[in-house]
């Protein structure tokens, strides 16, 4: 009778542990099973949808970024971006130093250029720190150089209302667009155009050609040199791109 | 009942000494276990039952263990029937009526088990009568102290089944079971068994006198129960108990009978096991106990004579079955908590797999691979356009270039009309190309070679050149070329 009793004992004890214990247990197991399968749905969809991101695709993903990057860099560094540019003058300063006769005072183009720059016409001092404008104009004007006293400049101007536009990708710049027409002899039409160049060392602004047009050109005086073609005079048409350094930028 | 089989202990108290013997039994195999061997204090039913009480005590048997002890056989009468096969209500009705015929005696006053056993064609019954007052006075001993067994046997039959187990292929014998106080005497042949509990052993009488008294109790039994027509011619004598270890009732008692003396000295049909254990007695003496194995074989129901003239209560039965339950109600109450403990464990490991910590960490680096993608991307066409606006500075020197590979051409125009009309430039942006175009207007004398002349002047400075012409130019007598320049 005693060892019936234990048994009952036991057996109530293993019975009270598992109602306790045991159906609780079985439900965390029920809750966990369905849970796992909740997750490995949402593992197989996300798997299908990117496939398994690995060590080695991100390792590759970081150094194409990285490489990307670092030509990025140099490549802004060649546009001038970073440089330590030297103080440009200011456009009535430009104007005054430039030897291209429309471009001085008094010449066709010179009140149009103050205008555009939005500096007063009488050639005083401005006060205010340079637009984005005058500082395109400017720089046009001092790419053209002091040798332009051989070139015709017949237009020179802002295209639209000349406010800078942001560079599409590239968040550091922005640029102003201006047409800009002349003639002279071909060495001289060629050197102008060669000066519309980004130029690492002076930094920005920088200008550039977006397009041009060179046109007649007589073939009897193409001789053997280039450097002996001075006529007839040729007309460049050319379609020129400024970048600026983008506020809040380096 | 135990794992190994079942075991049955005969615990003999018959003849002035306790003796008792453990088998086990599992498919056909017998095995001895342990012996024992105890005084007993006197031969009433008090002192048997003080001893079986004292031995139980000693031996604690395990509560599988069936338990078998002597039916009080003084005044007890055996008889064989042969009768024509018919159902057992009936054997048990004629039976009944031939032994009280037989013995005078009511009904009340006896307690009458039979043993049918098939024969060829006939019925072979096996029967014997006890005294009802010796087997009630027995039980009442037996119950004051406590002690429940499973089974009595009759002595005879116990003694004849192990005689029969480990001495077959013998027709006709004798068998005595000689104890101290009382012995039990056995006619076997083919035809029945009969059995006689005599209350002489040898303490009774001297050994000469004791075989000489046995003697004339087997003629008298051999005269008075076998049947006239079937001839007794017994082969040998088997001696068991105390007897067979008295040399001198030995010797006294092959004179006595002129047969051959046999006694069971190894065990054939039975093995010992190597946990057997002989307490307060000799292998000898063990063996010597047949009427405890015979009690003990009947126990396992491997008894040739098996006949019980009481079996246990129900509770003894439901006892037997303490270790199955017990082992099914821990093995129950295991598994419950085993059942519980395996799902938690189920369940932790479940929780592990594929973890929320190892999905979000997957959706985290999806996130940040989109992300870098998207920024690589951003690079990729941030260097394209400044590369694009770097090219510039080498575009503008390329009208100088063309110029320069035209003027070899030019050179070669002796006098005829050559000229450049027009010269374009295009820088190009990220994912178009720039390009260089020249227009020139020339004699009609060169539609034949102009082409190819400056295809090659310009290849040699130009990867990418296209030349078509001669096309009417818009100046009268001229024929207009035009070239393409694909810029890197």
């Amino acid at each position: 009778m005693r060892t019936f009793v234990v048994l009952a004992v036991v057996l109530a004890a293993a019975l009270a542990i598992f109602l306790v214990r045991g159906r609780q247990a079985i439900a965390l197991r029920d809750q966990a099973h369905a849970d796992l399968l909740e997750r490995e749905q949402q593992f197989d969809a996300e798997l299908r949808r990117n496939g398994t991101p690995d060590v080695e695709e991100f390792a590759a993903l970081l150094d194409e970024h990285d490489r990307l990057t670092s030509a990025a860099h140099d490549r802004l560094a060649q546009l001038g971006l970073g440089a330590a540019s030297a103080p440009r003058p200011r456009l009535t300063d430009a104007l005054a130093a430039t030897r291209a006769p429309a471009l001085r005072s008094g010449g066709a183009l010179h009140d149009a250029l103050l205008a555009q720059a939005g500096l007063p016409a009488d050639g005083s001092a401005p006060r205010s720190p340079p637009t984005p404008q005058e500082r395109a104009l400017a720089s046009i004007v001092t790419a053209l150089g002091s040798d332009a006293g051989a070139l015709d400049v017949a237009a020179l101007e802002l295209k639209g209302t000349g406010a800078p536009a942001a560079v599409p990708e590239v968040p550091q710049l922005q640029h102003v667009e201006a047409q800009l027409v002349l003639s002279g002899a071909l060495p001289d039409v060629l050197h102008a155009l060669e000066a519309l160049a980004p130029d690492a060392q002076t930094g920005l602004p920088a200008v550039s050609v977006l397009d041009a047009s060179l046109r007649r050109i007589e073939p009897a005086r193409w001789g053997a040199s280039l450097q002996h073609l001075a006529t007839p005079p040729v007309r460049l048409t050319a379609s020129l791109d400024v970048l600026l350094a983008a506020p809040g930028g380096p | 009942m135990s794992l190994l089989g079942h075991s049955a202990i005969g615990i003999d108290v018959s003849d002035g000494t306790l003796k008792a013997v453990q088998l086990q039994g599992g498919g056909r195999s017998l095995t001895l276990r342990r012996t024992w061997r105890m005084p007993l204090a006197g031969d009433t039913a008090a002192d048997r039952a003080d001893a079986v009480a004292a031995f139980l005590r000693r031996a604690r048997p395990a509560s599988g263990t069936r338990l078998v002890l002597p039916a009080p056989a003084e005044e007890s009468a055996t008889r064989t029937f042969v009768v024509p096969v018919m159902d057992a209500g009936r054997v048990a009705e004629l039976v009944r009526y031939e032994l009280l015929s037989d013995l005078g005696l009511p009904d009340e006053d006896l307690v009458i088990r039979h043993l049918a056993r098939p024969g060829e064609g006939d019925l072979q019954v096996l029967a014997y009568a006890l005294r009802r007052r010796r087997v009630d006075q027995q039980a009442a001993a037996l119950r004051e102290r406590g002690v429940d067994v499973d089974a009595w046997e009759l002595p005879g039959f116990a003694l004849a089944s192990f005689v029969d187990l480990e001495l077959p292929g013998v027709r006709d014998r004798i068998v005595l079971g000689v104890g101290r106080t009382a012995s039990d005497l056995v006619l076997m042949t083919e035809g029945g068994l009969w059995a006689r509990h005599l209350a002489l052993g040898l303490e009774s009488a001297p050994a000469d006198e004791l075989a000489g008294r046995l003697r004339a109790e087997v003629d008298a039994a051999v005269v008075a129960l076998l049947p006239g027509d079937q001839p007794f011619r017994p082969q040998q004598v088997v001696l068991t108990e105390e007897g067979a270890l008295d040399a001198a009732f030995t010797g006294a008692l092959k004179k006595a009978f002129d047969l051959p003396l046999a006694r069971v000295d190894t065990l054939r049909r039975m093995h010992a096991s190597v946990l057997l254990q002989h307490d307060e007695q000799t292998p000898e003496q063990a063996l010597s106990s047949a009427r405890a194995f015979g009690l003990a074989l009947a126990g396992l129901e491997a008894g040739a004579f098996r006949c019980p003239a009481v079996t246990g209560d129900a509770r003894r039965e439901a006892l037997r079955l303490t270790p199955a339950v017990t082992a099914c109600v821990l093995v129950a109450a295991a598994t419950l908590v085993l059942l519980g403990e395996q799902a938690r464990a189920r369940a932790h490991e479940l929780q592990e797999t594929l973890s929320i910590a190892s999905l979000g960490d997957l959706l985290d680096r999806t996130r940040h691979r989109d992300e870098l993608r998207q920024e690589t991307a951003a690079a990729q066409a941030q260097a394209d356009r400044l590369l694009s606006l770097a090219q510039r500075r080498t575009d503008v020197l390329l009208p100088r270039r063309a110029l320069a590979a035209v003027s070899a051409v030019a050179g070669e125009r002796e006098g005829q009309t050559l000229h450049l009309e027009r010269l374009w430039l295009d820088a190009g942006e990220p994912g178009q190309a720039g390009a260089l175009a020249l227009t020139l207007h020339a004699a009609p004398e060169f539609d034949a070679s102009l082409g190819e002349r400056l295809q090659r002047a310009l290849a040699a400075e130009f990867a990418d050149v296209e030349v078509h012409g001669p096309e009417p130019a818009p100046v009268a007598g001229l024929s207009q070329w035009s070239v393409k320049i694909v810029l890197p």
